[in-house]
């Protein structure tokens, strides 16, 4: 089981959307992949077309085993797990995380983990072959952030792989593509590719659908694919 | 008119009376109906409508003429004289009745439907066909065999035994050594003077004719080795033939032009034996890496110069050039401009180039390339005319080879154009078939660079200063500075190298006139140099390096002897002088096989480059131009001046260019009238000389063939873009007004616009604003663009006041790409000589209708009345008549 952690730098970044998009475009590999929400604000369902009244989730139950009702399977084949209207504080979500990873699922298969802007990553147990993708935009505030962060990863060990991801580029600002070539000249852990700003993907989510299944000849469309295949690579040469 | 019509009644009652003596009253009526059905309906003349009526009724004596009966003999003749116009009774209907007549008489034709006729033609035709496959089996069968027997016969022969030879202490004995190589050359002599008889040499003739057929596609630079030594002897034995048995020593004007022939021939001999020695074993030289480490790359500078070139021309170079992958540190870019433009300091200054101009424009290119060294000093120079835009990998492909080996003092790169050149404008043959080009740069350069003879091509090549400053500085004493250059370098012990990999792409020539401007200058600098500085005099250079720059210049002087080619033939046909004094069947038994298998032979060594007959085509049209400035050059070097070829101009309208193929056509006139001429004497002249005129002929209509193809590209073709769209095929994308994307392939691109293609139909409409995404490595780029034309998958787009920053980026996307001009080669398949004699020939037709269409007004008249004569005798030419088909049963 390879696990991937999708989370906003700060609020808004639109990691849920490339959470799910991502996900769609590794069943469209047909790789086995759950799709966990640890967000209170549980929208990832709303991705994968489920109703807006739908409000219960793992985290309106007891313990993980009990949950395991609440998984769904959207059309195309992702199993995803929504969080629920409870909040709840980190222990239960350290639970879950482990409870996701002993489930019986096959060597191969894909975990993405929706996790909330605030969380702490410190707190919860990694390994090496775990992929953090924190979720960025092109603007002077994510800047900042991610100075921030490369500081704090340099001061703690960090025991997974971390990577920033840009989300929402739009290559006619002169600002965002001037520190987008900053970046990438000199930011360490960015990944190497970014998702283009995209109108299909807010167009679909009023389909109640995701970009990669809307707009197949998009440059959204690509963008996950090739972000799948680069954590493809990234997996394989962890084996 | 009432006068007139009372006239015409008074004659008709006149008639009425005298008819009716003869006939009943019946009878009368009869034949005025006919006559008004005649005279009014058919048009027929009064005489003939007149007369006709009594014809029906001879007729009538003896068929009898009812309805149905009336229809069939209507319906049977319509078939058998199919051509009959509808005023019947014309004069030329006339001819075509008797003509028709005449011809259904004599051949046995009949209107029926005949199954077992058509069931003959059909089955022949499966004949034809089936032995066509069956040659065509029997020859793929036999390549094949031979290419078997070819593998397994080199399998056995392995270099060991020649090794050891090599290292023999016998073979060390240089007296030995040269004792071999005389009898060796002795052999070869005997080999080439025994004379045969006509049998022998029938035989012999056929002999190498089967070995070469046989080989012709066999893979393998063995192969090729062989076919050449064939060609080099037979071509050897046909020159000495020609020198000991075919010259006419009697009579004084053959023996003359027999000579002026001979020499010709001779000509093209040694052209023939130095072009198969320089391309016997192209060397494909790879590009060496460099080293990771940048703080030791060495400096490079960049020259572009320029004289009169639009500033639109030069900016995408000087661009282009700021974003070759080099340390920015070390990699220093100026325009060299001689026009000593105020706008052009002013743009460099804009994208941050140097600029460099100089208070004269003396000795032209090189002297400006001179000036600029004085004022910069990198260690490398690299040049650019300045129409030449250069790929992001230019220097990562050449600079290794000057790292690998200090001695190397120039590498080269092809020239490519993305723009068509006349010939392949006017031709309409764009990327159908190879340029002129070609074959230089493909193959030539390749083999000159296995001699370590690479020439200097004056752009897209880089150069180390240090042999520049040994030989001091740029060669200005000629109109080719660049050829001369390499040479000296060549002289003072440098190297050069040869990577055939495009590496920036530029215009070609816009119209013909300065293509042979161009290559006036070039074949004058190469005769210059021949007398100046004579490569094959001199120190320095080795003995095949002397044969590569000779071949070259002689390449040049091609002039006299293509037109002696063309109008040899004629000197039989007018003069009646036998400059080839043999028997017919002797000229037959030579000239034929050789030619053949020389051009066998160099259809598989120049297959890929340059197709059969082109060659032939090419050199025509320069021949008489090149002429006059090598023969000038050759006697008096220091005479002319360099012109600068003119590029990136527009014809808006078509037109022929009556000035620069007159001399073509002065030739085509002569083997016309020839032609003619020939046939004359063929029907009315003596019998004996049959045979030679029919080879006479034979070259004549070779010849014409070839001046048509000739004469066909002086029709200059209309050239309305005035920035070339060059042909790609890369992914992008576009983000719509709306935000949203799409993919897109990229199918062309100019310096102004973009052709893209959708997956699907796509809902753009024209000037709608769409931002165009381009990426670079990791880097994308957003242009805003509009719509300018939309088709089902189509999108045009164009490009409208990008700042600078989106100039640069957009030239890195598209012009500067590392792969942008790789597939250059790719695209022709190996010749074939019996297609492209096709080519040509329709290429040639092509020419002459060209001619008529764009004849002169005096002209016009003359020409619509001479089509339409041609047009009318042909119509009155006996048809076959038509078949009885069941729609009539």
């Amino acid at each position: 089981m390879k696990r991937v952690f999708l989370k906003g730098i700060k609020g808004g970044t639109g990691s849920t959307s490339v959470a799910a998009n991502l996900a769609c475009a590794f069943r469209k590999s047909n790789e086995d992949i759950l799709l966990i929400d640890l967000d209170p604000k549980s929208d990832v369902g709303l991705h994968l077309g489920l109703p807006w009244q739908h409000n219960s989730g793992w985290s309106n139950f007891p313990n993980f085993e009990s949950a395991i009702e609440e998984f769904f399977t959207d059309n195309d084949g992702v199993i995803f797990l929504p969080y629920g209207s409870n909040s709840l504080g980190i222990k239960r979500l350290q639970e879950t995380i482990a409870g996701v990873s002993n489930l019986k699922t096959s060597q191969s298969a894909w975990v993405i983990f929706d996790c909330p802007n605030y969380i702490d990553l410190n707190d919860f147990s990694f390994t090496e072959q775990d992929i953090v993708l924190e979720v960025i935009n092109c603007d002077a505030i994510c800047h900042s952030l991610v100075y921030k962060r490369l500081v704090s990863l340099n001061q703690a060990t960090k025991d997974w792989q971390h990577y920033f991801l840009v989300n929402k580029y739009n290559s006619a600002s002169e600002l965002e593509s001037d520190l987008l070539q900053v970046w990438q000249s000199e930011t360490p852990l960015l990944a190497p590719i970014h998702i283009n700003k995209d109108e299909v993907i807010k167009e679909s989510t009023a389909f109640k659908n995701v970009a990669v299944n809307c707009a197949p000849y998009s440059v959204a469309y690509d963008d996950f694919e090739t972000l799948a295949g680069w954590l493809v690579s990234k997996a394989s040469k962890n084996d | 008119m009432i006068k007139h019509h009372y006239a015409s009644g008074v004659l008709q009652q006149f008639f009425a009376l005298i008819l009716s003596i003869l006939f009943t009253e019946k009878l009368v009526r009869f034949i005025f109906y006919k006559f008004h059905c005649y005279f009014n309906q058919h048009k027929m003349s009064a005489l003939a409508a007149f007369v006709t009526p009594f014809f029906l009724l001879f007729v009538a004596l003896f068929i009898k003429l009812d309805n149905k009966k009336k229809q069939q003999l209507k319906t049977k003749l319509s078939l058998l004289y199919p051509h009959i116009t509808s005023p019947f009774g014309s004069l030329a209907n006339f001819v075509r009745i008797l003509l028709q007549s005449v011809y259904l008489i004599t051949f046995n034709v009949t209107t029926k439907d005949a199954p077992s006729r058509n069931e003959h033609t059909k089955a022949t035709a499966r004949l034809i066909n089936r032995v066509f496959r069956i040659i065509r089996y029997m020859d793929s069968k036999l390549t094949r065999r031979c290419k078997k027997w070819w593998l397994q016969f080199q399998k056995k022969t392995n270099v060991k035994p020649l090794q050891r030879v090599n290292s023999f202490n016998l073979w060390q004995n240089r007296i030995l050594k040269f004792v071999f190589y005389f009898m060796l050359a002795f052999t070869v002599l005997l080999f080439v003077t025994v004379p045969f008889s006509l049998e022998a040499q029938a035989i012999f003739i056929s002999l190498i004719l089967i070995v070469a057929y046989s080989l012709r596609r066999v893979d393998g630079q063995m192969a090729t080795i062989t076919m050449i030594t064939l060609a080099v002897t037979t071509s050897t034995r046909y020159l000495w033939w020609r020198y000991t048995d075919t010259l006419n020593w009697g009579d004084p004007l053959a023996l003359t032009l027999g000579i002026g022939l001979l020499l010709a021939e001779t000509y093209a001999w040694l052209v023939l034996i130095l072009g198969f020695f320089q391309t016997i074993n192209p060397l494909h030289r790879k590009p060496i890496p460099m080293d990771g480490d940048t703080s030791k790359w060495p400096t490079v500078d960049i020259y572009i110069p320029t004289y009169n070139e639009p500033l639109n021309v030069v900016k995408p170079t000087a661009i282009a050039a700021q974003s070759i992958d080099w340390p920015a540190d070390k990699l220093n870019i100026y325009i060299l401009d001689d026009g000593k433009r105020p706008e052009f300091a002013e743009m460099a200054k804009e994208i941050g180039v140097g600029y460099l101009d100089r208070p004269d424009n003396s000795h032209a290119k090189a002297g400006n390339m001179n000036h600029a060294m004085k004022y910069t000093d990198g260690e490398y120079i690299a040049i650019f005319d300045c129409d030449h835009i250069p790929a992001r990998s230019f220097l990562q492909m050449t600079m290794g080879q000057f790292i690998k080996d200090e001695k190397v003092c120039l590498v080269q790169t092809p020239h490519h154009f993305f723009s068509a050149d006349p010939f392949e404008r006017n031709l309409d043959n764009h990327r159908q078939i190879p340029n002129e080009n070609m074959l230089f740069y493909g193959l030539i350069q390749d083999g000159n660079d296995m001699w370590d003879a690479t020439f200097f091509c004056g752009s897209c090549a880089v150069l180390k200063r240090k042999a520049l400053d040994d030989i001091g500085g740029f060669a200005v004493e000629t109109v080719t500075e660049d050829a001369h250059t390499a040479l000296r370098m060549q002289r003072a012990g440098y190297k050069t190298a040869y990577i055939n990999i495009p590496q920036a792409a530029g215009l070609a020539t816009d119209s013909l006139s300065a293509h042979v401007g161009q290559r006036i200058r070039w074949a004058r600098g190469m005769a210059q140099i021949f007398r100046l500085d004579n490569p094959l005099l001199g120190k320095g250079l080795s003995l095949v390096q002397r044969l590569c720059y000779i071949n070259a210049m002689l390449h040049f002087l091609s002039g006299i002897p293509r037109i002696v080619f063309l109008t040899a033939p004629l000197a039989l046909i007018y003069l009646d002088a036998y400059i080839i004094y043999a028997p017919f069947i002797a000229i037959f038994l030579y000239i034929v096989p050789t030619l053949m298998q020389v051009k066998i032979t160099n259809s598989r060594i120049q297959g890929k480059y340059r197709y059969s007959f082109w060659g032939e085509v090419y050199e025509s049209v320069l021949a008489w131009y090149i002429l006059k400035p090598t023969t000038v050059a050759l006697f008096n070097p220091n005479k002319g001046k360099f012109n600068v070829t003119e590029k990136g101009g527009l014809n808006d309208v078509a037109r022929y260019d009556w000035l620069i193929s007159k001399p073509y056509i002065v030739l085509l006139l002569l083997n016309v009238l020839g032609m003619c001429y020939a046939i004359f004497r063929l029907i009315f002249g003596d019998v004996s000389q049959i045979g030679v005129l029919l080879i006479s002929m034979l070259w004549v209509s070779y010849n014409m063939m070839i001046l048509g193809a000739a004469v066909a590209v002086a029709a200059e073709a209309k050239q309305v873009r005035s920035s070339h769209r060059i042909k790609a095929n890369f992914p992008a994308a576009i983000r719509l007004a709306n935000g949203r994307t799409i993919k897109v392939k990229i199918t062309d691109y100019s310096d102004s616009g973009v052709g893209i293609e959708t997956v699907h139909e796509h809902s753009c409409r024209e000037n709608d604003k769409v931002e165009l995404l381009m990426s670079r490595g990791k880097k994308q780029f957003s242009f805003p663009t509009f719509i300018c034309n939309t088709r089902k998958r189509q999108i045009g787009l164009t490009l409208r006041d990008l700042s600078l920053d989106k100039q640069k980026a957009f030239i890195q996307c598209t012009f500067s790409r590392a792969d942008a001009w790789l597939d250059w080669q790719d695209n022709f398949k190996h010749d074939k000589p019996s297609y492209s004699f096709k080519r040509v020939f329709y290429t040639s037709l092509r020419g002459y209708s060209n001619l008529i269409f764009h004849a002169p007004k005096p002209f016009r008249p003359f020409i619509i009345f001479m089509t339409n004569v041609i047009e009318v005798m042909i119509s009155l030419l006996p048809k076959k008549p038509k078949k009885y088909s069941k729609l009539y049963d």
